[in-house]
């Protein structure tokens, strides 16, 4: 092997490199913070500090003994997972007839259903709440699920719209002169390709939804607690690792949850098929 | 082409896509539970209580919003910090998204996984982790210092600095998986098709992979925009109130104020600008990455 | 709807998700409270008692005080919760906007034992359950001399003796009384006035010598990280931080006295009746005791016992300083403009 060759592999694997360690001072950026919160979760202290000088589970004994951060960490879930399933319901249909119209109607259609990423949470709060109590639906999870589900539709559209424009026509067009129906082209065909975009658009629902302080507050009750509501006033008047330890256990249920998809769906949902 | 193939093709064109009622049942949905509730609640900003407080008919919020020079002060932070915080999301995250769909293989799920992990704990928790980090005698400068790069300790936090980096932290994931559910879709054969073309790698990503994925990159940049538009504890925890932005403003007045009407001009306002500029942007992306 | 053909069982799943039952009112009575142990010591001083001698089931909200005023002014005749257990300014909030009742004395006899002045807050409509109040806090490893009182600590702060943390103006509850009320009666000022707190907040803000927290934990997290030495805070948690484990925060009320800040009782219009003897049930001495040993604030029944340790840190009730509750409300959309104009922070 000459000098020049092995210098021209090095040249030639030189961007990746790059990018492989940008990769990892972007994630080393993105844990950071993350890391010192688990860190004091597993904390001996009563208060949050750090550094951490003893280790225990005993934040993990106080989740299970104090009952409503667990109980409503499941609401949560529950209610963000019926969000985004509705939220596609809606969006995916809508989504696909906007990418493919040539309707001088769809920008403005794909506004309004974008709308609601634009206005500030309180206030889509406070009026919803008005509303739905004015039609009876008051403070119930029926309420939280509409609220939840406005917000959600934004995110599913808008990564549908993209990724169905990206991959073109013409897997469709072989799979119809091939004499697939409708249903069958759908199914076979253009599901799978968009998957991508279906996957990323319900995990944003999820995400927000499982955050979304400002909308829950006005729909919570004895029966209707989510999460960021529960938070929020537990940390009125205490400030423990409870709070730490309850965010470890979000993390948690994300990675076996992600594991899970991966392993019975099979679905590589964001790399390339090779 | 045979007359059959066309016609399967035309009947495939009509039934994906040539009509927009799929979008009937989504746009009810958004006109019984959005669009009507919030006009109701925007109306509350034309009453203004006079001296005996009764609300009565008046622009006087509008006014306010327009000719005071803080609050058009305000509104202009609120667009220049969101629109910051979306470029410097789109720098960062897209060669991310590249690495995550074209390198990351089985490593996949797990980078999704770290992605989002940070998205899951409370924002007062972050805060927590960012001044651990961030503080006066925190782990960054404690480290600076050792390494005899800063004589004295940098105040990066209750800064604008705290902000964006707040901001970019808890929205470059929407980035980096918009991106990537795009870069996905696109056919490597394309560029594979490209590099043996002769065309170098750069040119082969310069002028198949990045126009391919602009619609990734408009999806990433409408979520980050509107999530940071929409935005107010980061502003407020991270910043120290250094940055004040209309989101905040309108949480005062329903918290410290309970001045609904005045909360809803302003957000009214904040309404009327992400939607005209989303309505651009949208024309923008048609025009050009568009359809293929 | 072809398209949606193969999303059947979505479909099912998302109808089902919609029937779910919208619960009815469960209990016969619903109160609200904070978080953690709040809520516990609510249920173990206050609801179980009473449920166990009445027979009557409460149940129990957790949120914030805004919250829990728009979703009984959304539903005014059928009120989703029939006892506020609030902050003062949420209660004068809920009074103004015409929501809860007069509190009656003659439905609660236990207010005999309840000293007249915590009867007589939000005008005759909420009673004082227990009451803690603001005043510094202090890293006794950093700082060996703190200052005896407000005006004493807003000019050493100015002479850069320390690093302070006050609250921002988005601290519902705290900034407004417990700075701007406060330095503005220090330093002379009245409640349409506040000039010359405005002052010297800004020579505060440009002296490099104060951070601003804007929420109630990140002050805590402030001190510990050695960006703040000292800074206002209240009594309850300062004490509740040291004995978790921050042995070196102190805290005192500077003169002329601590500023307070007490949570209320407010009965819901149209709500439940049985809020009235589950209000009378809340100041009877027991349950009182109970709840002054668990979340560590005086109460307001004199009868109710305290443990030594608790009393020698407890403010007295003619020690502490009473903000004009009744007319900050009006007061505050100027001093609210004012202070984001001004200081900004």
């Amino acid at each position: 092997m000459t000098a020049t060759a092995s210098w021209r592999r090095l040249e030639r694997r030189l961007p990746i490199l790059l990018l492989l360690a940008f990769v990892l001072i972007f994630f080393a950026f993105l844990l950071a913070p993350i890391v010192f919160v688990v860190l004091v979760s597993f904390g001996d202290s009563e208060i949050i500090a750090f550094p951490v000088t003893s280790y225990s589970l005993r934040w993990y004994h106080r989740l299970l003994e104090y009952r409503p951060l667990l109980d409503s960490l499941w609401f949560s879930l529950k209610l963000a997972g019926a969000s985004a399933v509705l939220a596609a319901l809606f969006g995916v249909p809508a989504a696909l007839a906007l990418a493919r119209s040539r309707s001088g109607l769809a920008d403005l259609v794909s506004t309004v259903l974008l709308a609601p990423l634009s206005i500030p949470m309180i206030l889509l709060g406070i009026a919803l709440l008005y509303k739905l109590s004015a039609i009876g639906l008051g403070i119930s999870f029926t309420s939280l699920l509409i609220a939840h589900t406005v917000v959600s539709i934004p995110y599913v559209v808008r990564t549908v719209v993209a990724v169905y424009r990206g991959i073109g026509r013409n897997y469709e067009e072989a799979a119809a002169i091939l004499g697939a129906s409708r249903r069958q082209t759908f199914t076979y065909v253009t599901l799978p390709l968009i998957g991508s975009g279906i996957f990323s658009g319900m995990l944003f629902a999820v995400l927000i939804s499982l955050d979304n302080l400002s909308l829950s507050l006005f729909f919570g009750s004895a029966q209707t607690n989510t999460l960021p509501v529960v938070m929020l006033s537990y940390l009125q008047n205490q400030f423990d690792p409870a709070i730490a330890a309850i965010g470890t256990v979000q993390m948690i249920i994300a990675l076996v949850a992600l594991l899970l998809i991966e392993r019975t769906v099979g679905l590589k949902f964001m790399s390339s098929p090779s | 082409m045979t007359a059959a193939a066309a016609t399967a093709i035309r009947r495939s064109r009509r039934a994906l896509g040539a009509g927009l009622w799929p979008v009937l049942p989504a746009m009810i949905f958004l006109l019984l539970f959005f669009l009507l509730p919030l006009a109701e609640n925007g109306l509350q900003s034309l009453y203004v209580p006079d001296a005996a407080g009764e609300p009565v008919f008046s622009l006087d919020y509008y006014v306010r919003l327009f000719t005071d020079g803080y609050y058009l002060g305000v509104l202009g932070r609120t667009i220049w910090v969101s629109l910051l915080a979306t470029i410097i999301c789109i720098l960062i995250g897209y060669p991310v998204a590249f690495f995550m769909v074209r390198h990351a293989g089985r490593w996949n799920g797990l980078m999704i996984f770290l992605l989002v992990a940070p998205l899951l704990t409370s924002i007062i928790m972050r805060t927590f982790g960012w001044n651990v980090i961030l503080a006066r005698n925190g782990v960054l400068n404690s480290t600076l210092m050792s390494l005899g790069l800063i004589e004295r300790p940098l105040r990066l936090l209750q800064d604008p600095s705290a902000v964006i980096i707040g901001l970019v932290h808890v929205l470059v994931p929407f980035m980096v998986i918009s991106i990537a559910a795009v870069l996905k879709g696109i056919d490597t054969r394309l560029e594979e098709a490209a590099e043996l073309l002769g065309a170098s790698r750069w040119r082969t990503f310069r002028e198949i992979t990045l126009p391919l994925s602009l619609d990734g990159i408009a999806t990433g940049a409408i979520v980050v925009f509107m999530l940071a538009n929409g935005s107010f504890l980061t502003m407020l925890l991270l910043g120290g109130g250094s940055v004040v932005t209309l989101p905040l403003l309108i949480y005062q007045q329903f918290l410290l104020v309970q001045n609904l009407g005045f909360a809803a001009a302003m957000g009214n306002v904040l309404l009327v600008l992400a939607v005209i500029s989303l309505f651009l942007q949208l024309r923008l992306i048609r025009r050009d990455g568009g359809a293929s | 709807m072809k398209t949606l053909k193969p999303c059947r069982p979505l479909l099912a799943l998302a109808g089902l998700a919609f029937t779910v039952a919208m619960p009815a009112r469960a209990a016969d009575l619903t109160v609200t409270a904070f978080g953690g142990v709040w809520e516990k010591s609510l249920r173990t001083c206050y609801v179980e008692p009473f449920q166990k001698k009445t027979g009557k089931t409460v149940d129990v909200v957790l949120g914030t005080p805004a919250q829990w005023v728009n979703q009984v002014a959304a539903n005014p005749a059928k009120p989703p919760i029939d006892v506020f257990l609030t902050l003062i300014d949420g209660a004068e909030d809920a009074k103004a906007r015409g929501l809860v009742e007069k509190i009656d004395p003659a439905k609660v006899s236990n207010l005999a034992d309840v000293p007249e002045p915590l009867k007589q807050v939000v005008g005759g409509d909420a009673v004082v359950l227990h009451y803690g109040a603001a005043g510094l806090a202090y890293n006794e490893a950093k700082i060996k001399n703190p200052p005896k009182s407000w005006a004493e600590f807003i000019e050493r702060t100015l002479k850069g003796e320390w690093q302070a943390a006050l609250p921002g103006i988005n601290v519902a509850s705290t900034t407004p009384t417990a700075v701007i009320w406060n330095f503005n009666d220090v330093l002379g000022g009245k409640v349409g006035d506040i000039s010359p707190v405005i002052a010297k907040m800004k020579a505060l803000r440009d002296s490099g010598n104060v951070i601003f927290w804007n929420d109630v934990n990140q002050f805590l997290t402030q001190m510990q990280s050695g960006e703040a030495d000292i800074g206002i805070y209240w009594d309850g948690r300062a004490w509740a931080a040291r004995d978790g484990g921050f042995k070196s925060l102190n805290f005192y009320y500077p003169a002329p006295g601590g500023v307070v800040s007490p949570t209320v009782v407010q009965k819901v219009k149209n709500g439940s009746p049985a809020a009235w003897e589950f209000i009378d049930f809340l100041f009877s001495s027991e349950p009182q005791s109970c709840w002054a040993a668990a979340i560590q604030y005086p109460v307001a029944s004199t009868k109710a016992q305290y443990k030594p340790e608790q009393k020698a840190r407890m403010p007295k009730l003619e020690d502490v300083r009473w903000p004009p509750f009744a007319e900050i409300p009006a007061a505050m959309p100027k001093w609210v403009e004012t202070w984001n104009k001004d200081i900004g922070r």
